[in-house]
């Protein structure tokens, strides 16, 4: 258990330990997939159907081409516009801050209340922002439109990327960067040309937690649009009504969902963790 | 030629500035003056009036809100306290380098890849009194059907549950990390001292992992307070207000009765316990500085 | 290529004086080495210089061009660094091109330049390699033809080869002189090895402390140190000090007696007595004597150093080493003869630690 050899009994019973977590990790997953395949009625029945004895794809087909819930290639582009958009924007603006945090070109006072703001930005409950937000933007007109959502997740990442990146950018061989200003490289071609090919690795880690967060974030989607905008999550939760649970639908739209992040993510497994520590755990 | 650079530096800082400011202080400030007055945008026509701290005071005997802030934080202490259990122990396991950890690694990271509005729908399925999996399972251990979500009882730690499973991969790989940063040599002299591996988890493990412990718990005491997504498709805050977190809360003061002024009063409420307990966190971060 | 002037800069970084009251000249074509120990503010005076940092205070001139306030960008110089330094994303081609795109280059000339600088470096087979895919000493020659490919005004260089291992390092310092003298280049090169300053240099800067301790040529600093840093950092193995006193124009010591000559005693009439003195004599200059002697040591060890032997003595408070042919085989705890060529002597105050001869 601490790197050093084992014994045959120990080694038995890390394998039924792991095993028995990756059923309990892996079946409710399992479990969405199937329910997605199954008639409704179907999935009404008990004992449950593990197996599923009528496999159709018509759940699929009903979400995507025969909704009575609008048209949800639309909401999918929605999703995927301002998803997209929001890796984009944090990425570029939040590097750029980062790169700036970790120079010394600013007062050492200065940086740390930047920092701190963002890291006490990066504490606020989302709640607390959304309500006056919805007003401010209601104000602008701007509800319902991608550009409103998008602001709000990108400034949500933004101080995600902030920390990330300033770890990243603070490990770049400082020798490099002085190269590039003898060969001529002003601050932001040194920045473009020199320090963001070099940190590609860390925007990657980035990127797809900014991915996971702007796919899948429900709360603020669901304040700030209602039609034009409105993404994935808010679709599969306009499903629930009070009298009558869609299990095929749901299920169907939520593997829809889910499948673009396991692939996404999935290039980087390693660096993840790096991400869910926030940069603040050196590995 | 030091002042070209700081121009610099202020220009990338720029556009992100703006976004926060435009994002976070302006609905904030706007926040903090609307919480001082009452105002309900239900009433067309309506001006908001000025009531001074009333909206604060009002919380206090507030049941509703008291009941919430008792559910969130109920919810996030156990959550915390069983992931972190499970966490350090699945962290341990996966340390132990055999070929299924590697198997293990890929498979720890589904549960969080998958949207919380999609985990909520998903669990109510397999909760469900008639025909959710889980009754099919307890079934086996002689144990009853259960009502789960339409219980008042029941439906918070079932929320909990589920939680934990999504989660889980985070305190789980933050402390793996922390492990693997240990160095080897250090296990090794202490088994040459003739240190027994309880002694060396107790006194070598664990204390190196305090750093990584903390900012695990930091980070997941952020996530927890601010649940919603959740149960927002799970249980929708019932039966009855058992599973009422405070954002929930908040949301339909603010958006389904459309009361700005109390909302705005809670959510700065909330913000300053949230505030505190963080602060407290990430000062015992920088003290060890051990973290960035 | 240029002259470079350095007039009374200072570096503090908050109290710290990192550079203090610092001022030299490199003249056209000339191979100045700024040595000392690590932390002595020779990197800090080689970023200055390159305008990576400003001084706090005094002014730089290159090629008689005030340019505290020119970018480092326009200073038209290059530099080479002990990591090299090479851009990992890059092919060798487009790292040695590099400066000249950002200058906006005609691509055509790039080209040319490149394949010149290459050619000149013996690296043109290695030019579609990425610099992962290089040995040290052919990164060296990358961040090398990285520099010279602008034709700089001057050329700075900040260990360059202390990344190296020991067999490159002997071979590449002599290429880099070959290299630099062909190019007639003015170079500021900073290093901590004292033997790499002597084996190079035109002139040496011999620092501590962020202070120049001597300016001059090897043999300057080698054979007249100008104070008891500067004698015990240049030369292997260290010089021998030990404490003396003088009376009536002979040293005393313990197990040492020696008459000084006529010149030297005029020299600490002029500098005025005082009660102790650090005698320095570097150890080729102690001799076996075959013959009684009024210098007397104790054999404590001897090392074999492969061509020679290099026996370290001991008597009383006094310990010196001295280098030895390897026909004769001294052991442990051996009393030897010594003989001091008195000339080759040098001493310090004890206080100030000022050569007086």
């Amino acid at each position: 258990m601490f790197g050093l050899t084992k014994s045959t009994v120990e080694k038995v019973l890390l394998y039924i330990i792991c095993t028995i977590v990756i059923i309990v990790v892996v079946f409710p997953l399992y479990w969405l997939i199937i329910t997605s395949l199954k008639y409704d009625i179907d999935s009404y029945i008990y004992p449950p159907q593990f197996f599923p004895v009528n496999i159709t794809f018509k759940n699929y087909i009903d979400i995507l081409f025969l909704a009575q819930e609008g048209n949800l290639v639309k909401y999918f582009l929605n999703s995927l516009i301002i998803t997209t958009s929001t890796i984009f924007l944090s990425l570029l603006f939040g590097s750029m801050a980062a790169y700036s945090l970790s120079k010394h070109y600013l007062s050492i006072m200065f940086r740390r209340m930047m920092l701190a703001f963002v890291l006490v930005i990066r504490i606020f409950p989302p709640i607390t922002t959304a309500i006056p937000y919805y007003i401010i933007l209601s104000k602008f007109r701007l509800v319902d439109t991608h550009i409103g959502l998008i602001i709000s997740h990108v400034s949500f990442s933004l101080p995600f990327t902030i920390w990330l990146m300033i770890g990243f950018f603070q490990s770049l061989p400082a020798e490099i960067e002085k190269a590039a200003t003898i060969d001529g490289c002003n601050f932001w071609q040194r920045f473009i040309r020199i320090v963001i090919p070099l940190s590609l690795p860390g925007l990657a880690v980035t990127a797809i937690f900014g991915f996971l967060y702007s796919w899948n974030e429900f709360m603020l989607a669901s304040i700030l649009t209602s039609e034009n905008a409105k993404t994935l999550p808010v679709v599969i939760a306009g499903f629930i009504s009070d009298k009558y649970l869609f299990w095929g639908k749901m299920t169907a739209l939520g593997v829809l969902m889910t499948m673009p992040v396991i692939i996404f993510s999935s290039f980087a497994q390693r660096n993840i963790v790096k991400g869910l520590t926030f940069g603040a755990v050196k590995e | 030629m030091l002042t070209g650079y700081r121009k610099w530096s202020i220009i990338f800082l720029l556009p992100s500035c703006l976004f926060l400011i435009f994002a976070y202080v302006y609905p904030m400030v706007y926040s903090f003056i609307m919480s001082f007055f009452s105002y309900s945008m239900l009433i067309p026509g309506a001006k908001p009036v000025f009531t001074g701290i009333n909206n604060y005071l009002s919380i206090f005997n507030n049941l509703a809100f008291l009941n919430s802030l008792r559910i969130t934080f109920i919810f996030s202490i156990v959550a915390i306290f069983f992931q972190f259990i499970i966490g350090l122990f699945l962290a341990l396991a996966m340390s132990a380098n055999l070929r299924i950890t590697g198997v293990f690694r890929v498979f720890m990271f589904i549960p969080l890849m998958i949207a919380p509005v999609v985990v909520g729908i998903l669990w109510r399925n397999l909760y469900h009194a008639s025909y959710g999996v889980i009754n099919f399972f307890i079934s086996f251990l002689g144990i009853p059907p259960q009502t789960w979500l339409g219980s008042a009882t029941q439906a918070l730690p079932a929320v909990i549950v589920v939680e934990i499973w999504q989660q889980l991969p985070v305190f789980a790989f933050i402390l793996a990390a922390g492990i693997a940063s240990i160095p080897t040599e250090l296990n090794k002299a202490a088994l040459v001292d003739g240190c027994g591996r309880m002694r060396i988890f107790w006194h070598i493990t664990l204390p190196l992992l305090k750093p990584a412990i903390i900012v695990a718990f930091l980070l997941r005491i952020i996530d927890t307070l601010r649940m919603f997504d959740i149960v927002y498709t799970m249980t929708q805050g019932g039966p009855g207000t058992a599973t009422k977190f405070l954002s929930l809360h908040i949301y339909e003061k603010g958006l389904r009765f459309f009361d700005i002024g109390a909302a705005a009063a809670q959510s700065w409420f909330f913000l300053i316990i949230v505030l505190l307990i963080e602060i407290y966190f990430i000062r015992l971060i920088l003290s060890r500085g051990t973290a960035r | 290529m240029a002259n470079l002037v350095l007039k009374n800069i200072t570096k503090k970084f908050g109290k710290i004086v990192a550079v203090n009251n610092f001022s030299f000249t490199v003249n056209d074509a000339e191979f100045v080495t700024l040595v000392g120990p690590s932390g002595c503010g020779k990197s800090t005076t080689l970023n200055i210089i390159a305008g990576l940092e400003d001084p706090t205070e005094g002014e730089i001139y290159i090629d008689n061009i005030f340019s505290n306030n020119i970018p480092p960008s326009k200073r038209d110089i290059a530099m080479v660094f002990q990591s090299y330094a090479l851009y990992p994303h890059m092919r060798v081609r487009e790292n040695i091109g590099f400066g000249l795109k950002i200058r906006r280059f005609d691509k055509k000339e790039i080209q040319k330049r490149v394949a010149e600088t290459a050619d000149f470096l013996g690296i043109g087979n290695l030019l579609d390699r990425k610099p992962a895919e290089l040995s040290g000493g052919q990164r060296q020659r990358v961040a090398l033809g990285r520099a010279i490919v602008r034709k700089p005004k001057l050329f700075l260089l900040d260990e360059p080869l202390s990344n190296l291992d020991a067999k490159l390092r002997t071979q590449m310092r002599a290429d880099l002189k070959i290299l630099f003298s062909d190019l007639k280049g003015s170079v500021v090169y900073v290093t901590h090895d004292q033997l790499e300053a002597m084996t190079m240099s035109d002139i040496l800067v011999v620092m501590n402390d962020g202070i120049i301790q001597q300016i001059g040529s090897s043999d300057e600093v080698y054979d007249h140190p100008g104070n008891l840093f500067v004698a015990g950092f240049i030369g292997s193995p260290i010089m021998n000090f030990v404490n003396v006193k003088i009376e009536r124009g002979v040293i005393y010591s313990d197990g040492i007696e020696m008459a000084l000559t006529k010149q030297q005693l005029d020299k600490i009439a002029t500098y005025g007595y005082k009660k102790e003195y650090i005698l320095g004599i570097r150890s080729e200059n102690v001799n076996i004597s075959k013959s009684e002697s009024k210098i007397r040591f104790e054999v404590e060890v001897v090392e074999d150093a492969g061509a020679e032997y290099i026996v370290h003595l001991k008597n009383g408070k006094n310990r010196i080493t001295l280098i030895s042919e390897k026909d004769i085989s001294p052991r442990r705890g051996e009393g030897l003869n010594l003989q001091f060529d008195v000339n080759k002597t040098h001493l310090f105050d004890i206080d100030t630690e000022v050569a007086i001869y």
